[in-house]
């Protein structure tokens, strides 16, 4: 059963969408990650165009970050101030980023920059998460655990602008969380992520932010970046697809839901490897669709607006 | 797979060549692009008195096209070098009667009158040595899309002079007016016999979110979002409770 979508402009079977939405919503119930990183490569390995991909792909995190962030707010472990400024950089980086994407569009280069940050950011992540989760598989089988400093004293201590964030207990420039967010915001905009694989550990390694409000607070921000590149998408680019975004919302729920009970019987550890090589694989799938010859280098681009 | 039929009969009425009179008729004017649209096939029949042979022609709205080219770069495949042709149809089809196809007449007539889709004569905008080597890209590409035929279908003729050709239309056939020509061979020259309008609109509920989308962007992003938010809460909502 086929549904043609009216934003992308392909007929793409409705099985496959719900099924990638349930396949990525299980993994982010599972590791607890947003899981856009594999939804936007996924719907471009299966044809919808990379702009469409991104920006159905926001629209598809609006869906997803507002039930984490109620839940969050209820236990009131959102830092609103925090959770504030990391917006205010938010807004101005993903602004700025429906702009930059607007442009690379017209001259053809938005594809490879969306691969090119995609393999950048994967292979980061993917390798830190799989060196670290290794060496404390190792660790746990030796049996010592090394406990750090509770409060190193670094450069970024000695930045200017200053802010009292009560609920997070910090006095720390705002330079940082309104850089952090901005350039989060940047990469929500270009690769249609929410973003929280780089949030949360700037702000537990890099703010020093406690835990406890970690994942509530980057909630909290996510949610109102993918808002706003959802709007300036569909505003500038006409780029979000309401249709593929809904369907892939359908399996998306069921997936989170199998996900989340299938993960708290397994052990953290080795799951943290798993998630690395999915991460790593996705990578290496990417990087290889940019250096692989193509088989016709060709392609055609209709410059036609509303007929 | 649903596939739409549209009767276009095109009646050339049996008058001689100094004096033909052609009638057309369309059982329907247009072909519906809805959500579960998946390509259609169009039955074009009408009558050539002589039964001498015939080309049809299906063409698709002009369009401005940018093809583009990637070359390796620093290791990986980017878009380098592009060309746009200022108007390039949408959809090209083409079919003649086995007679012309036997003959070895055919590909003349295809490359002199320019009508077959690898001879379609395509506007450039500046001027670049290249535009040929991408004139051919575009047509390989929308070749092996089935939007251009750079093959010749073919008609079906009866000695009597009834003809008739299915017009295959896939699931990415553009939104437009199109038109339909027959032309009839004489002294080995193709000559208009006989035209008629096609058109083909989205319709249902894709082309309202399609209009949507591009007339009221602004909106529709707003309604987009307001979708996610409630869908996702509804989700949400129903999970904790269930």
């Amino acid at each position: 059963m086929h549904v043609y979508l009216p934003i992308a402009e392909i007929s793409v079977n409705i099985l496959l969408l719900i099924g990638l939405g349930a396949a990525v919503g299980m993994l982010s119930g599972l590791f607890g990650v947003g899981g856009g990183f594999l939804m936007t490569p996924l719907l471009i390995f299966i044809g919808i165009p990379p702009a469409v991909a991104v920006g159905s792909g926001a629209n598809l995190l609006v869906a997803t970050s507002i039930t984490g962030v109620l839940a969050h707010w209820r236990r009131q472990s959102v830092d609103f101030k925090m959770g504030g400024v990391l917006l205010v950089g938010g807004i101005i980086g993903s602004t700025g980023g429906v702009f930059l994407f607007k442009k690379l569009q017209s001259i053809g280069h938005i594809d490879v920059v969306i691969g090119l940050s995609y393999v950048i950011f994967l292979g980061t992540i993917g390798g830190l998460m799989f060196f670290e989760s290794v060496r404390s598989i190792a660790r746990r089988r030796r049996g010592t655990a090394q406990r750090g400093k509770l409060h190193k004293h670094t450069w970024v201590h000695g930045l200017p602008f200053k802010m009292r964030f009560h609920k997070s207990r910090l006095y720390v420039s705002a330079l940082l969380p309104l850089i952090a967010g901005a350039f989060v915001g940047l990469l929500a905009a270009i690769m249609g992520v929410g973003g929280g694989f780089i949030m949360v550990p700037a702000m537990i390694y890099l703010i020093g932010m406690p835990t406890s409000v970690v994942a509530g607070t980057s909630l909290f921000q996510i949610l109102f970046v993918v808002i706003n590149v959802t709007l300036m998408q569909a505003w500038l680019n006409q780029t979000v697809d309401v249709i593929l975004a809904l369907l892939m919302l359908v399996g998306s729920i069921v997936g989170v839901q199998l996900g989340t009970r299938l993960g708290s019987k397994l052990p953290g550890d080795h799951f943290r490897v798993l998630l690395a090589i999915l991460v790593l694989t996705t990578c290496f799938g990417i990087l290889f669709e940019l250096v692989a010859t193509p088989s016709f280098p060709y392609s055609v681009i209709v410059q036609s607006g509303l007929k | 797979m649903r596939i739409a039929v549209v009767l276009i009969s095109v009646i050339l009425s049996a008058v001689p060549a100094e004096a033909r009179q052609i009638a057309t008729d369309l059982s329907s004017h247009h072909i519906e692009i809805t959500a579960g649209f998946e390509g259609a096939e169009l039955l074009l029949f009408g009558h050539e008195a002589n039964a001498e042979d015939i080309l049809v022609i299906v063409r698709g709205p002009d369009q401005p096209v940018t093809i583009r080219r990637k070359e390796r770069f620093a290791g990986i495949w980017v878009n380098q070098t592009e060309v746009t042709f200022s108007a390039t149809p949408g959809f090209y089809y083409v079919a003649v009667t086995p007679g012309l196809k036997a003959d070895g007449r055919l590909e003349t007539i295809l490359t002199e009158t320019g009508l077959g889709a690898r001879y379609l004569g395509l506007t450039a905008l500046g001027e670049t040595q290249l535009v040929e080597t991408f004139r051919k890209a575009l047509i390989e590409l929308r070749g092996s899309s089935k939007l251009y035929s750079t093959e010749p279908g073919e008609v079906q003729i009866r000695p009597d002079g009834l003809f008739r050709v299915t017009v295959p239309f896939p699931a990415s056939t553009p939104v437009g007016n199109y038109s339909v020509i027959v032309y009839q061979i004489v002294d080995g020259w193709p000559i208009v016999g006989a035209t008629t309008p096609l058109r083909i609109q989205k319709a249902g509920f894709s082309a309202y979110v399609f209009d949507l989308a591009h007339r009221t962007p602004f909106i529709y992003g707003l309604v987009a979002i307001t979708i996610a938010l409630s869908a996702g809460w509804l989700g949400g909502f129903a999970f904790r409770r269930g």
